[in-house]
């Protein structure tokens, strides 16, 4: 299975950084998407 | 005073300058640029003290399959929030009837519709209010896999004060697309 990877810009520092997900932040997107929206 | 209207001759000093030329109703902040797959796209510290109300623009904004583009607030920490939203986008198919509305009721995002790999890469322009403890959302935007084209309010019922969001999908990759925050001029 591929990593998972994020976009993350610091509007203050200016910094853009690609990175691998950490297991929380996965954990995170995995949460929502399961139920995200009530219809 | 917001606006001067200099006249023909007259002295540009150096403080009219360094007020009116700033002088512009919405200041550009940050963006953020996707051009390789991401699960996610998270903007920090672009809400801050020095505006109430924001902007952001998203352009160009394709995914990996026909997926749903989302979006949470980020407060200190940073920290997502991911419950407490509350929304109603209702929308108009190309042919006349109505959209499936998107609706959230203490939903865990912000539900923007739908990206798509192929078909015209989704537009948004989001308003986003820093009102008193909480965060408000109006927003207009095409889905670009079923060709409706959505308009909408929305609110976190959590009183915080947000600094940042994140974008990301209901499965698959974004995989194109700029995220653009402006904040709103307040005087």
């Amino acid at each position: 299975m591929e990593p998972l990877l994020g976009i993350f810009h610091d509007a203050l520092t200016g910094e853009t950084i690609e990175r691998e997900l950490t297991a929380e932040e996965i954990a995170e997107l995995e949460a929502f998407e399961q139920s995200p929206i009530e219809q | 005073m917001a606006v001067k209207t200099f006249t023909t001759g007259e002295v540009l000093t150096s403080a009219d300058t360094n007020t009116y030329l700033a002088n512009s109703g919405l200041v550009y902040i940050t963006s953020a640029v996707v051009t390789s797959a991401v699960s996610s796209v998270t903007i920090d510290n672009c809400f801050t003290s020095t505006y109430d109300n924001y902007l952001v623009i998203g352009s160009n904004i394709g995914g990996s399959a026909s997926v749903d583009l989302y979006c949470q607030m980020r407060y200190a920490g940073p920290t997502t929030q991911s419950t407490s939203y509350y929304q109603g986008i209702g929308g108009i198919t190309y042919l006349g009837g109505l959209s499936t509305p998107l609706s959230g009721n203490n939903a865990s995002a912000f539900t923007l519709g739908n990206i798509t790999s192929g078909g015209p890469r989704k537009p948004f322009n989001m308003n986003v209010f820093q009102t008193v403890g909480f965060a408000g959302i109006t927003i207009q935007t095409w889905d670009s896999n079923a060709g409706s084209f959505y308009s909408g309010a929305g609110y976190i019922n959590a009183s915080r004060t947000y600094t940042g969001l994140i974008f990301s999908t209901s499965s698959g990759t974004i995989n194109a697309g700029t995220f653009r925050v402006y904040g709103y001029r307040q005087a």
